[in-house]
C-alpha cells in the first residue's frame, strides 16, 4: 500500500460536483434572502443577515472552487485481477483494498447531473461494506463494472 | 429411524398451540407501550375517559386479531420442505426446504414451561435481522420432532455415539456469581432508574414528591451516606441476579456442524453457531475484570438473528486467563495457537493521539464550567484526568499480530478486547492517514468482517507504525502472492 493507484477518475467529475455544490448553496443564499426579508418585516437588526452572506460566499469558495478540486486530485483507482485497490479522501486520506473474491454485487449510478457530463458512478459491494467509485465515463464504468463483475465471478471460496 | 407416526401427523396443517395467542398479544402490548409510552402518559393526564375507551377499542382489537391470526396459521412438512401459511388480510405462504435450513433454536420462557412448550426459530442464510420462521408455541414433542426431520442428516445410532462422546461445559455458581459481581450492571441499572424516574415523576403527585424530597433533605448526612451505600449494594444484588437469570445454566457444547450453547435460568435459550458462520474469535475483558484475570469470550458471526440481547453471543461468560487457551483449543481448533500472541505495540508518538482524542471532550466541558460555576469545576477536572488515563491505558494495551493467515489484535474502548480472524474472512482492509499522522510516518487501519445484519462487523487500529500498515495491507493484498490452496481447505476440516 506505499504506491498510489494508477487511474484518475473522469476529469468532468470536477464540474458536476461544482454544480451539485452550487445547487446546495444557492438553497443556502435563498435561506439568507429570506433573512433579510424578515428582518426588514419585523424590523430587528441586519447584521445576523449580513454574517451569513459572508458565511455563504466562504462557504461557496470552499464547496464549489475548493473541495472539488482537491477531492479530484486525491481520487484514485486501480482494478488488478485480485483486487480492487481505492484511495480518496482530502484531511484524511485512505486506501481501500477490496479482494476480487470478496465481491458479492457491482452497480452502476448515474443521477441528473453525471448524466449531463456523460458519466458514472460504480459502487462496490462486499457482504459487509460498499465502496463508491464517483464519476467515471459512462463507457468506463460500464466496461468496470462488467470486469469486476466476470473477475469476482471467478473464484468462489467460503465465507 | 424416529416415530413414523409423529412424521405422518406433521404432514397435516398444524396450528400453533393457543398459548401463542397470548405471546402475540403480550408482544404487540409491549411494543405498543414501548412506542407510545409517553404518549399514553399524556393521553392519561389529558383525559382519563379518553384513554379507557382508546384502551378498550385498542384491546378487543387485538384479541379479535390475535385469534384471527391463530386461525390462519399453520404449518406442515411435506416432503422436503417446511410450508407455512398464515395471514389475516394478506395471506402469506412461504415453503422452506430442508437444504436451506440452517439451524433451528429452541426456546422456552416461564409460560412456555408452564404448558411445556417451546418457541422455535427457523433460521436460513439470508441476511435479515429476524428469524426466518418463527413458531412462537409448539409442543415440545412436535418441536423435537420437527427439528429431527428437518435436520435429520444422521442415523440415531451416530447420534447417540455423538451424545456420549459429548465435549460440553458449564458454567459453575461460583463463576456465575463472580460475573454477577463484576458486571458493572449496577451503574447501568442506575441509569435505567434514573430514565423511568424522570418519566414517570410528572405522575407522582406534587405534595408527595414535595413531602418525600423535604424528609430527604432534613435527613442527617450520615443517614444519606447510609442510604445511598445501602442502595448501591442492592444495585449491585440486581447485577448479581440478573447475571445468573441469563447466563445461569450455561452450557457450550461442541457439535459435528456447530457449537450448542445453552443458557438461562427462567428463560432457556438455546442456540447453534455453525463454524462456517464464525468471523471472528474474541476475549473482552473490562477493567472491573482485569485485577482478577477474568475474561468472557465472543464470537463475531455473519448473519442470522441469534439474540435481541447480545450483538456478538456469548460463549463463555468467564474464564480465567489460564483457562482462555485450553478453551480455544477445544471448542474452536481453528483458532488455537492465536490467544494471547505477542503483540506489536503502537508507537510512543501515537500515545499524543489517544490521550488528546479522549481529552477533548472533558476539556471542552471543563472551559464553560470553570468561567460560570468555578466551585464545580473540580467535576469535569476529574473527568479529563480519567479520560487521560484511559487514553493512556488504550494506547498501552493496541496492537496487532501477524500469523499465518491469521490477524489478531487488540484495543481497548473501556473494556478490553483482542479479536482472533483470518484473512479470509476481512472483507474489505483500509488505511487512513490524516495529515498530521502523514508528517509523523503513522497510520491507522480499519477491517470489515461480516456481522449481524448487513451492515457488518468493524474494527479500526490506530496510529500504528506507517510501514507496519502497508505490511499488514502486503499480507493482505492478493496480488502477486501465490495461492496456498493447501493450507485454506484442511483449515475448513473439523472433526
Amino acid at each position: 500500500m506505499r504506491e498510489q493507484p494508477k487511474n484518475r477518475i473522469a476529469k468532468e467529475a470536477v464540474k458536476a460536483w461544482r454544480i451539485a455544490a452550487s445547487i446546495y448553496i444557492s438553497i443556502y443564499f435563498i435561506l439568507v434572502l429570506a433573512s433579510f426579508v424578515f428582518a426588514y418585516i419585523f424590523k430587528f437588526t441586519y447584521w445576523y443577515s449580513i454574517g451569513a452572506l459572508f458565511l455563504g460566499f466562504l462557504l461557496g469558495f470552499i464547496f464549489i472552487y475548493l473541495l472539488p478540486k482537491l477531492r479530484y486530485r486525491r481520487w484514485r483507482y486501480e482494478i488488478f485481477d485480485q483486487e480492487i485497490y481505492i484511495q480518496r479522501g482530502i484531511l484524511v486520506m485512505t486506501r481501500t483494498l477490496i479482494p476480487m473474491i470478496r465481491v458479492q454485487h457491482v452497480d452502476t449510478e448515474q443521477g441528473p447531473i453525471l448524466k449531463r457530463f456523460k458519466l458514472a458512478t460504480v459502487s462496490i459491494s462486499t457482504a459487509a461494506t460498499t465502496h463508491d467509485i464517483p464519476a467515471l465515463r459512462e463507457e468506463d464504468a460500464s466496461a468496470l463494472r462488467d470486469r469486476i463483475s466476470t473477475l469476482a465471478r471467478v473464484e468462489e471460496e467460503d465465507v | 429411524m424416529f416415530d413414523e407416526a409423529l412424521v405422518e401427523k406433521l404432514q397435516k396443517p398444524h396450528r400453533l398451540h393457543p398459548a401463542s395467542m397470548l405471546f402475540s398479544f403480550v408482544r404487540v402490548i409491549k411494543e405498543t407501550i414501548l412506542g407510545f409510552g409517553l404518549g399514553l402518559i399524556i393521553t392519561l393526564k389529558e383525559s382519563l375517559f379518553y384513554f379507557f375507551i382508546f384502551l378498550i377499542i385498542f384491546v378487543i382489537g387485538l384479541i379479535v386479531y390475535s385469534i384471527f391470526s391463530w386461525l390462519r396459521f399453520t404449518y406442515r412438512v411435506e416432503g422436503d420442505e417446511l410450508r407455512i401459511e398464515q395471514g389475516v388480510f394478506i395471506r402469506k405462504k412461504r415453503y422452506i426446504s430442508k437444504h436451506r435450513i440452517h439451524k433451528i433454536d429452541l426456546t422456552a420462557n416461564v409460560i412456555h414451561r408452564l404448558f411445556k412448550l417451546v418457541h422455535v426459530k427457523i433460521d436460513t442464510a439470508s441476511n435479515s435481522g429476524d428469524a426466518e420462521v418463527s413458531l412462537s408455541a409448539v409442543r415440545m414433542s412436535d418441536a423435537v420432532a420437527l427439528r429431527t426431520i428437518l435436520q435429520h442428516h444422521k442415523s440415531q445410532e451416530e447420534a447417540e455415539r455423538e451424545a456420549q462422546e459429548k465435549t460440553k461445559e458449564t458454567i459453575s455458581w461460583k463463576r456465575l456469581f463472580i460475573a454477577g459481581s463484576t458486571s458493572g450492571s449496577a451503574g447501568v441499572i442506575i441509569l435505567a432508574v434514573l430514565t423511568v424516574f424522570s418519566q414517570i415523576e410528572e405522575l407522582i403527585p406534587r405534595d408527595l414528591y414535595d413531602t418525600a424530597f423535604h424528609y430527604i433533605i432534613n435527613l442527617s448526612l450520615v443517614l444519606i451516606v447510609i442510604i445511598s451505600v445501602f442502595a448501591l449494594v442492592v444495585l449491585w444484588l440486581f447485577g448479581i441476579a440478573g447475571t445468573m437469570i441469563k447466563y445461569g445454566n450455561f452450557t457450550i457444547e461442541k457439535r459435528e456442524k456447530g457449537l450448542f450453547i445453552k443458557r438461562g435460568l427462567l428463560e432457556t435459550k438455546e442456540l447453534t453457531i455453525p463454524y462456517q458462520r464464525i468471523q471472528a474469535v474474541g476475549i473482552e475483558q473490562s477493567p472491573i475484570r482485569q485485577p482478577f484475570g477474568y475474561v468472557r469470550v465472543f464470537a463475531v458471526v455473519a448473519g442470522g438473528s441469534f439474540d435481541d440481547q447480545e450483538t456478538y453471543p456469548v460463549l463463555f461468560p468467564l474464564l480465567h486467563e489460564r483457562e482462555v487457551t485450553s478453551f480455544i483449543t477445544t471448542y474452536l481448533p481453528e483458532f488455537q495457537g492465536n490467544v494471547q500472541r505477542e503483540l506489536k505495540r503502537i508507537p510512543k508518538v501515537g500515545r499524543l493521539f489517544y490521550v488528546i482524542k479522549n481529552v477533548i471532550f472533558p476539556i471542552l466541558i471543563l472551559i464553560p464550567c470553570l468561567i460560570f460555576f468555578p466551585q464545580f469545576s473540580w467535576i469535569p477536572l476529574i473527568l479529563v484526568l480519567l479520560s487521560g488515563i484511559l487514553g493512556w491505558l488504550q494506547h498501552q494495551d493496541a496492537g496487532y499480530d501477524l500469523n499465518g493467515r491469521f490477524f489478531n489484535f487488540q484495543f481497548r474502548r473501556i473494556q478490553k478486547v483482542y479479536v482472533m480472524t483470518t484473512k479470509n474472512r476481512i472483507q474489505a482492509f483500509e488505511k487512513t492517514q490524516h495529515v498530521i499522522q502523514r508528517k509523523l510516518c503513522l497510520a491507522s487501519l480499519n477491517i470489515s468482517l461480516l456481522g449481524m445484519s448487513g451492515i457488518g462487523t468493524h474494527y479500526a487500529l490506530h496510529h500504528l507504525d506507517e510501514t507496519e500498515v502497508n505490511e499488514i495491507g502486503a499480507w493482505y493484498s492478493h496480488r502477486k502472492t501465490v495461492k496456498e490452496p493447501d493450507v485454506v481447505t484442511q483449515a475448513y476440516h473439523y472433526e
